[in-house]
């Protein structure tokens, strides 16, 4: 390289120095790493196939729709409550969510980028974006086909109606791997084991707390994303029924849908702040605990 | 207000984690150039490394770099490129793709980003392989690529943990000229190491730390002056290390004498007079020796010395 090349070089280096970025190219530049390295895991291998796997029942059923036809709207409805937003927004949250902090400190990487002038609130804004789209853009794909198979059986055309119902539990799937999400990615910025943390948090504490009347349900996430579906059929309704069944009637403070979508909203950008305010303050070493 | 050259100042810097004091009531400053941290494991290198690149708050006292503190200070951390010790990448990424990436989280477009990281592979010899997994390569190319991803950003200062841990001979020579061209294109280096020799090769100034305080700041010679200060240390090499060490048991300058393997290690407060005597004896009594060998030859021996 010449003198005059070098110096050219070196010109263009201190002009990008005294240039920062703006904060939405750092946001951006996060999110797009995180969809980048999302699909070369071998989790999400594995999630790729847990997804694809409801699929199957709807097809089943189409194949043997001579034998057995069941309604194509209920087999739906129950593969998109249980299966999509009960099992598997909250698995994924607990797979990918955990690991969007918790990755970076466990595996040693996080030196290289809070060593870069990028400010870390954006950096954690860019990794639960990007989780947000990778996991929504596979959850959804799974569930429309699914759709589009239970269309096949009987009392379930595809047009406007059905359409709608499919965008009402895809817009809760979104919410509930945004709330989910946002917790699971805390807990993996916070604590050393936030796999265990986020399984007693959502099959244990969510399950005690919907049993219990009263408001007590309103500390979970489970409480948000069931108000938000279309039809319920659940632990809770079984549970209030059987409460009523002995002749007392229960407090149930329900939640409509919009106040319930908003509440999930501000779940999610509540515990995305909390992150970020953890990752600017903590000071992550090598041994996880020294800093804690 | 710092001179000019000055890019480094600590005033009583301290870190703790707990009851584990890991800087202790650090005060000095860092000149620009080319600066050898020492020290053996546990003295404090990783932790004052970790202050400086702003991934530590102290515990007490002020560190600046460039004049500002460096922890979230996002002009500070523009001018620095840090090389940590740890090998860990993102899983299934390709050297090139590595270094792009953390050239984007610098803030630079892909265009940029791309060319930076050519250049970058490019000067550490990685252009032929730089396009396959990492995954693939060996532990003197994986520490090639991420010194690359330091010298990507073009950084004012740089910082390099235990660079040469992990390089072939070949690689360890390639190292050192890099960073003597580096010094020479006028940046600053901080490098660490427990090694002093590897130290010794890329630079005359060193800050020597034990127990996370200073044991001794400045370059070679200044510290070899620190010396005379204290006992030097004489191997002998003879068939009877016994015969020769008890020439020397009586001396009110030797300080202490150790055996092993047909050698004798006589420390001495006063290394003439040990060195006249001694010579005096095999000219006069014949005693045996195989060889002598002062221990001072290297920063090794001052390294020892300072910390004992």
């Amino acid at each position: 390289m010449t003198n005059r090349g070098i110096k050219e070089e070196r010109m263009l280096s201190e002009k990008l120095q005294k240039t920062p970025a703006p904060y939405g190219r750092y946001v951006l530049t996060a999110c797009h790493h995180t969809l980048t390295i999302l699909p070369r895991r071998k989790m999400t291998i594995l999630a790729g196939v847990i997804t694809a796997m409801p699929i199957s029942i709807p097809i089943l059923l189409v194949m043997n729709s001579s034998i057995w036809d069941p309604e194509g709207e209920a087999v739906f409805i129950r593969l998109a409550q249980f299966v999509y937003i009960g099992a598997l927004c909250p698995l994924f949250a607990l797979l990918f969510g955990t690991s969007l902090i918790g990755e970076d400190v466990e595996n040693q990487t996080f030196p290289y980028l809070f060593t870069r002038p990028i400010p870390r609130s954006a950096w954690v804004l860019g990794r639960f974006l990007g989780y947000v789209i990778g996991t929504s853009a596979m959850l959804a794909g799974s569930m429309a086909v699914t759709f589009l198979a239970c269309t096949q059986l009987s009392k379930f055309p595809l047009d406007g109606g059905t359409l709608a119902l499919f965008g009402q539990f895809a817009g809760a799937t979104l919410m509930s791997l945004a709330g989910y999400g946002a917790v699971c990615m805390f807990l993996g910025a916070l604590v050393r084991h936030p796999v265990v943390i986020g399984i007693l948090f959502m099959f244990l504490w969510q399950r005690l707390a919907v049993m219990v009347a009263g408001y007590v349900d309103f500390l979970t996430v489970e409480k948000y994303v069931s108000a938000m579906l279309p039809r319920r059929e659940g632990l809770e309704d079984a549970w209030h029924r059987l409460i009523s069944s002995l002749g007392v009637e229960p407090l149930v403070v329900d939640v409509g849908p919009w106040p319930a979508a908003f509440a999930l909203a501000g779940i999610s950008a509540g515990f995305v702040f909390l992150t970020a305010y953890v990752v600017v303050n903590r000071e992550y070493s090598a041994a996880r605990s020294a800093s804690a | 207000m710092s001179a000019p050259n000055i890019i480094l100042e600590t005033e009583g810097l301290s870190k703790w984690f707990g009851e584990v004091v890991a800087v202790n009531n650090l005060t000095l400053s860092l000149e620009q150039g080319v600066t050898g941290l020492l020290g053996p494991n546990g003295a404090g290198k990783s932790t004052f490394i970790r202050l400086c690149t702003g991934l530590y708050a102290p515990s007490r006292g002020t560190i600046a770099l460039f004049g500002s503190p460096p922890r979230h200070n996002l002009d500070v951390l523009r001018m620095i490129g840090y090389c940590p010790e740890s090998d860990v990448f993102y899983e299934g990424m390709t050297g090139f793709e590595f270094v792009q990436w953390l050239c984007r989280y610098w803030g630079m477009s892909w265009r940029d980003a791309k060319r930076s990281a050519v250049e970058a592979c490019e000067r550490v010899g990685m252009t032929a392989r730089m396009k396959d997994p990492i995954t693939t390569y060996s532990k003197g190319m994986r520490q090639r690529i991420k010194i690359a991803q330091a010298l990507a950003l073009d950084p004012e200062f740089l910082v390099l943990d235990e660079p040469m841990q992990g390089l072939d001979p070949e690689g360890r020579e390639e190292m050192f000229s890099l960073i003597g061209a580096l010094g020479k294109e006028g940046r600053s280096v901080l490098v660490s190491s427990h090694i002093l020799y590897e130290i010794e090769r890329v630079t005359n100034t060193v800050l020597l730390l034990h127990q996370g305080s200073v044991l001794a700041h400045g370059s070679v010679r200044h510290i070899r002056d620190l010396i005379d200060e204290h006992p030097h240390a004489v191997t002998i090499e003879s068939r009877d290390p016994k015969r020769v060490a008890a020439q020397f048991v009586s001396d009110a300058a030797t300080l202490g004498i150790e055996y092993s393997n047909g050698q004798v290690v006589i420390r001495t407060s006063d290394p003439n007079a040990f060195y006249q005597k001694l010579n005096d004896l095999v000219l006069d009594s014949g005693l045996d020796i195989a060889s002598i060998r002062c221990a001072d030859d290297d920063l090794q021996s001052v390294f020892e010395y300072l910390i004992h």
